[in-house]
């Protein structure tokens, strides 16, 4: 038994080495897009949504613009349409990460889009079936632990596919504020291929209104409300992909215009402002554009 | 709990502390320690399927006893019959309900008459397959006067939960595991170093080889209608060695785990893709529920004994058995079914022994003729596999469909990374192959050189778990 113990105990170490150079590479922001999400402190004003704005707000420009404190500062919180739809989840996971001060001085800055208030399930209102519930948003407990083992374990994503999607393609990077800096081939064929995938994925899906993420979007703004102000935004994208989503939820800005009536939030809809911006694949802005809109937003805010 | 899981992780040295440090001087307790860890570790699950293997125990324990103190054969038969019906009712439930009853009101709207009747949400208890044999081998056993029935509750709880094989094998004999709990057991430095090994090897075979190949056998298997032949074919190769991987390597963690407690498992995979023909694969897959259905089910009904029909009919039964023993679908009768075929010719022809060894003996690589055998055999199982993977026979034949309609080559639908896959999978085969004289590929990989080489190459598995561990998957056998 000695021997065995005294083995171990030699062989160990290295293991906890190798343990802790894995740990520690999730802090490359070339690497991991979403773990320093999960494993930083507490933030103030934030921005809440999916890809679009993930991509398509640049925290800093609205920190520069509104002349914000160190302590009231913008957080880009937003991931994607599968990890951060409206909904329990998600919910919880921002009242966890946001950091509030007594004098309700936060701004919260929400993007609204079909796909993150519908459900591909049969049943849309099945809180149990919501696809954001297999992934590591529904599995980290704690938002702020750094090192977050909770998401490491839970490998979204694989090292190796990280590896070589995001660190030797270098393909992003995860700014400190949140922003997720894309860096891809913007020529405009590349583009038009981009958009023609993105409109076949599209097509093909079942997206069916959940009246349960509705609800949980009008929660989150109720909840938020308490802290600060919170505005409503409807993000620009190519006019294919907004007549799209015209044609299968034709009642959408209605049902935000009125949500933000009944909740007296400010709401801003690009839906006929979307040709002055450029994407990268039709529905996500490219950087250049992801300043301009973020100028274009402070402003906006600054307004309201 | 998962053996690839941080609860796990702890669980295996606390109870390994327990077990060598503080209770090893009473064989008893020690037993009692293996009995309770098991119960914590199946009921980390679900709490609520502890009744049902504590009963299922608790049955087969009385059984037993009762068994023995009787010479009147027809109340050891009445008493072995309970035992069946028990045991294999509370997995006919479990398993089997909605499938007889949505086949009960097919075959009625066949004859059209619509019956309409309520199937049940019933969760199956994970390792229910698993242990209800394994009890079920004890009290047959017990019935055979091949062993003595047991009076210590203890040593035969912890037989039939024994948490390293619970839930997913192998299939333990009562005649190799109960001994073992009435025995002494002393730490053997050997034994322990080649467990740590074993699990390690599982580890890796689980993680980085079965996980990955599950991604993309799935994006496959899921979208068959917008893939081509060479992908589609591609998607069976990583389910082929999805199964085999994820299997055999829960079975290596289990075994290995065992080791660390001083108990010997039967091993459970004998490098089955290296057979030369389909006899062999299956004396090398699945070892413990294939001689599991040898000893109880083929050998009682007459075996390869009595005339040519006899031994077609008992092919058929165990293969189909075995099959439907996976789970209640149609596509697990029919791979049963497709493996009873293409057994059968050996069998008639008795040529089902002829490859008893390990192939290429002795030698680095096979000769031609193993090689071709070794391939053939390869693709005859792939064939197979498809069915047991498919969702449905009809997604099965569309898959297999898919192979040879429309465009057959197209390299836009291999993506990238399933190409690292490939490698990996290669790398695993060219270390199982180099190690297929043991019992598992790396058991005896480098032990005749210096301990820094032999570590090294341990560090270098970890580094390769560390960075091509898939996406968590459940291990595949737990739904069965």
């Amino acid at each position: 038994m000695k021997k065995f113990l005294l083995d171990f105990t030699v062989f160990l170490p290295l293991v906890v080495v190798i343990s802790a150079i894995y740990v520690w590479s999730f802090s490359i922001n070339t690497l991991d897009f979403y773990y320093a999400k999960v494993a930083s402190e507490k933030k103030h004003s934030m921005i809440i949504g999916n890809s679009k704005p993930s991509q398509g707000i640049k925290p800093s420009v609205l920190n520069d613009e509104l002349g914000l404190e160190e302590n009231q500062q913008f957080y880009n919180y937003a991931f994607t349409n599968l990890y951060s739809p409206h909904g329990p989840v998600y919910h919880q996971s921002i009242m966890s990460k946001i950091d509030t001060l007594p004098n309700n001085t936060m701004i919260y800055v929400i993007e609204v889009d079909p796909r993150t208030i519908t459900s591909e399930e049969t049943d849309p209102n099945d809180e149990s079936l919501f696809r954001e519930n297999k992934t590591f948003l529904a599995n980290v407990s704690n938002t702020t632990q750094n090192p977050n083992l909770d998401y490491i374990l839970f490998r979204q994503e694989t090292f190796y596919k990280k590896m070589f999607s995001n660190l030797v393609r270098g393909s992003g990077r995860l700014h400190k504020d949140g922003w997720l800096e894309i860096f891809v081939n913007t020529d405009s064929s590349v583009v038009e291929k981009r958009m023609t995938r993105n409109m076949k994925l599209l097509r093909a899906a079942k997206y069916n209104l959940s009246d349960k993420r509705m609800s949980s979007l009008q929660k989150l703004i109720v909840a938020l409300k308490r802290h600060g102000k919170v505005y409503l935004i409807r993000m620009p994208m190519n006019k294919k992909f907004f007549d799209y989503q015209e044609e299968v939820f034709p009642d959408f800005e209605n049902m935000i215009s009125e949500l933000s009536s009944e909740l007296n939030v400010p709401y801003k809809t690009y839906l006929n402002d979307n040709e002055r911006f450029k994407y990268t694949d039709g529905v996500h802005l490219t950087r250049d554009s992801a300043e301009e809109f973020s100028l274009d937003l402070a402003s906006w805010i600054k307004k309201n | 709990m998962l053996f690839n899981s941080i609860d796990f992780a702890i669980f295996l040295p606390v109870v390994f502390v327990l077990y060598w440090f503080v209770l090893h001087k009473n064989l008893r307790l020690q037993n009692f320690l293996v009995l309770v860890a098991s119960y914590v570790f199946y009921g980390w699950w679900d709490w609520r399927f502890l009744s049902l293997i504590v009963f299922s125990t608790i049955v087969d324990y009385l059984i037993g006893l009762a068994l023995n103190k009787t010479e009147d054969n027809i109340k050891r038969k009445s008493l072995l019959w309970i035992s069946i019906l028990v045991n294999l009712g509370f997995l006919g439930f479990f398993k089997y309900y909605n499938f007889f009853l949505d086949n009960f009101i097919a075959a009625f709207s066949l004859f059209g008459t619509e019956i309409t009747a309520n199937s049940l949400n019933i969760i199956l208890p994970v390792g229910i397959s698993f242990y209800t044999f394994q009890t079920l081998s004890y009290t047959i056993d017990v019935y055979r006067r091949k062993l003595e029935p047991t009076g210590d509750f203890i040593a035969f709880g912890a037989f039939v939960g024994f948490f390293p094989q619970l839930v997913a094998g192998p299939i333990e004999r009562a005649s190799n595991l109960l001994p073992q709990f009435y025995k002494k057991r002393n730490f053997d430095y050997a034994q322990a170093k080649d467990g740590l090994r074993q699990i390690l090897w599982g580890l890796f075979k689980k993680m980085v080889i079965a996980d990955n190949c599950a991604h993309y056998a799935n994006m496959y298997f899921n979208n068959t209608e917008e893939y081509s032949g060479l992908a589609l074919i591609n998607g069976a190769i990583l389910f082929a060695f999805q199964i085999y991987a994820d299997f055999s390597g829960y079975s290596d963690i289990a075994i290995g785990t065992s080791r660390l407690f001083g108990f010997n498992l039967m091993r459970n995979f004998a490098f089955p893709y290296f057979s030369r023909d389909i006899a062999e694969f299956w004396r090398r897959w699945h070892i413990s529920l294939s001689t599991w259905f040898r000893d109880y089910l083929y050998i009682p009904l007459g075996g390869s004994r009595g005339g040519t029909w006899m031994k077609i009919r008992n092919t058929f039964v165990i293969f189909i058995v075995s099959g439907f023993w996976h789970g209640a679908n149609w596509t697990f009768i029919f791979w049963g079914a497709l493996n009873a075929i293409y057994f059968l010719p050996l069998l008639l022809s008795k040529r089902n022994r002829n490859y008893m060894d390990m192939v290429a003996n002795g030698k680095l690589v096979p000769n031609l003729k193993e090689a071709v055998n070794i391939i053939f055999t390869f693709g005859l199982t792939l064939f197979a596999w498809i069915f047991f993977r498919a969702e449905s026979i009809n997604h099965a034949f569309a898959y297999i469909g898919g192979v040879f309609n429309g465009k057959f080559f197209n390299p836009d639908q291999i993506p990238n990374l399933s190409i690292v896959v490939m490698v990996l999978v290669i790398f695993f085969l060219f270390i199982e192959w180099v190690g297929r004289t043991g019992e598992y590929a790396i058991q005896n990989m480098l032990t005749s050189k210096k301990r820094f080489i032999r570590w090294s190459f341990y560090y270098f598995i970890i580094i390769l778990i560390f960075v091509f561990a898939g996406k968590e998957q459940d291990f595949i056998y737990f739904q069965f």
